[in-house]
């Protein structure tokens, strides 16, 4: 697999394949792909070796540099693609067009491959050609309109969401195709764009809401109208927050009873949850509350499990690292590093029988494989090498 | 199709895990769900919806659109899993099936002798895919899988807030079932890919909570390198300025504009009219910008909000500067880029009539996934898969009725 991909969505889908097992040639342009700049650095020392958000995306892949907006640069990538069961790219549909390196012209070359681009709008429709990022799929999807308070602007998903869910679905989007390849089909396009990703996450869970008598709208740290039955919505308690949600009574009466069974419990007014949820939910928060700030979420986590009802404490990410059941699982990995000697970075969300291996390797440094691929790989001498540096090509 | 002959039975409830069922549909595989009129995925009983304005006629376990999104093109059949007869059913259809979904709790498939082992026997090469909410071991393995609690869990909730100290989360969205999906859909893929080549079958623990994590590495490793909790951002980004949602004309209408480059900032200035404010050097390179991003997005919003969105947006996009409407849903179903790209796709529903569901969010030039009906009515495939699949006579799936084994 080759990857031409900068920063999150495509590099995200080639981290999910390389982590598979495929061999995937990562392509960045000679100044580096721009997730080397941006961290986390390790001890706040920006170093483009050190971003922790590189390392991650980009584990287990094979890196070289070259510049495709050159003659010679888009040759060597044509070599490589001739060699190549899929290309993926990220690249703006405007920016791969002017280089001929669309689907249409590299299907017409190389008819068996499989031809990836992650996208924020996609490569049809009229907003294809638009700058973008990740903002406009959060926009349009209808994913803003139901985060935040009602009072003030709507929320953006954080951390690259909308880039991270389209290179998820482009990786298995990229293995559906070569099953298909596999099946006689030839290469095709495989066309995601994070807007519609997004939208088919929005269009799928607003069924709750709209058919059901409530809106797809903000409702502050509640889902609105509690989606239904109360409670849905994040409360504070002794040291930070939580979660509460009951989506069935029995769980409620579960809650209520692990709350000592409060008088106000029997009162008819609290016993319709979907009436409480819709038409009354910061009443049931303020009798709730008190009892909340009285515990800590590790006090109230407990409680939760001897009665058998669900509980969400919200915890610190300093919290989530150093989780006794993420260790047990040993989600967290050591990643070789050329600098640092490892990293310690997330897993593989997923563990398959022994036949699928799960530690990919270091990150590569830029144009850490050069030699390797142009020189064992494609043949060409540590003379052309130098000439390429030289020319600013790799 | 790349799934055409693929046989799949589908255990699982609520959204992460029959959506898998659904996208293998799209992909040409027959998916059985397996279900149990005592018994119901929790998503039938969402209760009558209401349909522009009208309560639809029927069964309301029939008519829950949510359902219909989430079980679409599979196959239904009642069968009682506590009963022998009925595990005896579901293990032959084990021996002609090729994948098996679930994201029950932990050890409820091996009660009901279903456990990879017991599959594994009866067909060597199945591919069995767990996804349950914090894996099948580990001292969390018995956590509920609301996906509130999962992103709770996981620290989403906490990044979602105006300003650091206000966390205000995100409960609306659901998002920790569809990123599963999505994950999930890789990993069985995988398996199948590999299933072809070697003949071997697979097993996946799948952990929802780990999928989770696995798409919030930026503040996870923030955490792991230097201690540190990433506090919300509110709508800014680490390295673009001006980046945001802001007011537009009108009550509640809202524009999203987002700037990286020093090229796309001059376009912006040009498309206000080159604004005394704008024009100050320390804005025109990217690191004052950042620098000065509260007044930037003040000066910025005052603008907008004098703006028609839609207009705006048409502005702003033809000369190249990143701007979108921030919609509602029923805005985003006639979106013309959406409708371009046929996200959604019109089917007919026996009870409900027209409906439309969206189909999985990929589009490929040759084999492209479609939605072709909606979801199955309670048990409507009972005949088909006990008399044709198993090769039980009518008279035998009459009597296993009448006892209560198909149900």
């Amino acid at each position: 697999m080759v990857e031409w991909g900068n920063y999150v969505s495509a590099p995200y889908c080639g981290r999910l394949l390389a982590q598979l097992g495929a061999r995937v040639y990562k392509v960045e342009p000679p100044s580096g792909d721009e997730a080397r700049a941006y961290g986390p650095f390790p001890g706040d020392l920006p170093d483009p070796e050190c971003s922790g958000l590189f390392l991650y995306l980009n584990a287990g892949k094979v890196g070289v540099t070259l510049d495709v907006t050159q003659t010679t640069g888009k040759d060597l990538l044509f070599r490589l693609l001739s060699k190549a069961d899929v290309f993926v790219t990220n690249w703006p549909l405007t920016f791969r067009r002017r280089l001929g390196l669309d689907y249409e012209t590299l299907h017409e070359r190389f008819p068996e491959l499989i031809v990836v681009s992650v996208t924020i709008f996609g490569d049809t429709g009229p907003r294809s050609e638009d700058t973008a990022y990740s903002i406009d799929a959060d926009a349009v999807s209808g994913a803003c309109w139901a985060i935040g308070d009602p009072e003030r602007e709507p929320l953006i998903l954080p951390c690259s969401q909308a880039e991270f869910q389209a290179g998820a679905h482009a990786a298995a989007a990229t293995i559906a195709a070569v099953l298909a390849r596999d099946r006689g089909y030839g290469g095709q396009h495989v066309d995601i764009a994070a807007s519609d990703v997004l939208a088919t996450y929005v269009g799928t869970n607003s069924l709750i809401f709209i058919f059901h008598g409530l809106k797809w709208a903000r409702a502050g740290r509640r889902a609105f109208g509690s989606g239904g039955p109360y409670p849905y919505v994040i409360l504070p308690c002794k040291d930070g927050l939580v979660v509460l949600i009951c989506r069935a009574r029995h769980e409620w009466e579960r809650l209520v009873r692990a709350m000592g069974q409060p008088e106000w419990a029997s009162n008819p007014r609290y016993q319709d949850l979907i009436r409480m949820g819709r038409d009354y939910p910061e009443e049931v928060d303020a009798l709730i509350m008190p009892w909340l700030s009285r515990h800590t979420r590790a006090e109230l986590l407990h409680i939760a499990a001897e009665y058998n009802f669900p509980i969400g404490p919200v915890h610190r990410m300093t919290e989530v690292v150093n989780h006794p059941h993420l260790r047990e699982r040993g989600f967290f990995v050591e990643q070789p590093h050329p600098l640092l000697g490892s990293v310690r970075v997330p897993g593989l969300p997923y563990r398959f029988d022994e036949t699928f291996p799960s530690h990919p390797g270091p990150a590569p440094r830029l144009g850490e494989h050069n030699e390797l691929v142009f020189c064992d790989e494609l043949g060409l001498s540590r003379g052309e090498l130098v000439q390429l540096r030289r020319a600013g090509v790799i | 199709m790349p799934l055409s002959g693929y046989r799949v039975l589908d255990f699982s409830w609520v959204w992460s895990g029959p959506m898998v069922g659904s996208v293998l549909a799209e992909l040409g595989a027959e998916v059985i769900k397996i279900e149990h009129g005592k018994k119901l995925d929790n998503s039938r009983l969402r209760g009558r919806p209401t349909i522009e304005g009208r309560s639809p006629e029927g069964p309301s376990i029939e008519l829950v659109p949510y359902f219909h999104q989430t079980n679409h093109d599979k196959l239904s059949i009642t069968i009682n899993l506590k009963h022998p007869r009925g595990t005896e059913l579901v293990h032959k259809l084990v021996a002609i099936s090729d994948i098996v979904i679930e994201n029950l709790s932990p050890g409820t498939m091996a009660r009901n002798n279903l456990a990879y082992e017991d599959l594994r026997r009866l067909r060597p090469d199945i591919i069995m895919l767990s996804m349950s909410a914090a894996g099948q071991y580990g001292p969390l393995r018995d956590m509920r899988a609301y996906a509130p609690v999962l992103s709770a869990f996981g620290g989403l909730e906490g990044l979602v807030g105006y300003t650091s100290s206000e966390s205000i989360g995100m409960l609306n969205f659901g998002y920790a079932d569809p990123n599963a999906t999505a994950h999930a859909l890789v990993a069985v893929l995988a398996a199948v890919y590999d299933r072809e080549r070697t003949g071997r079958g697979h097993y996946i623990d799948m952990s929802q909570l780990e999928a989770l994590l696995a798409v919030l590495a930026e503040p996870l490793l923030e955490a792991l390198f230097n201690h540190r909790d990433t506090q919300p951002r509110g709508n800014s980004h680490p390295f673009m300025s001006p980046h945001g949602i802001y007011p537009c004309a009108g009550d509640d209408t809202w524009v999203s504009i987002a700037v990286k480059s020093d090229t796309e900032w001059r376009t912006l200035v040009e498309a206000m009219g080159r604004p005394a404010w704008a024009l100050k050097p320390e804005y025109s390179d990217r690191y004052g910008r950042l620098m000065h991003r509260d007044q930037i997005d003040r000066h910025l919003a005052a603008w907008t909000r004098t703006q028609w969105r839609d207009e705006l947006v048409d502005q702003l996009r033809r000369v190249g500067v990143a701007a979108s409407p921030v919609l509602r849903v029923e805005e985003q179903w006639s979106y013309p880029q959406f409708l371009a790209r046929s996200i959604r796709q019109m089917v007919k529903h026996p009870l409900l009539g027209e409906e439309y569901l969206y189909r999985v969010p990929w589009r490929l030039s040759k084999t492209q996934p479609t939605v072709e009906r909606s979801a199955p009515l309670l048990g409507a495939d009972n005949a088909y898969v006990f008399v044709q699949l198993l090769g039980l006579d009518p008279g035998e799936v009459e009597r296993l009725q009448s006892e209560g084994v198909i149900a």
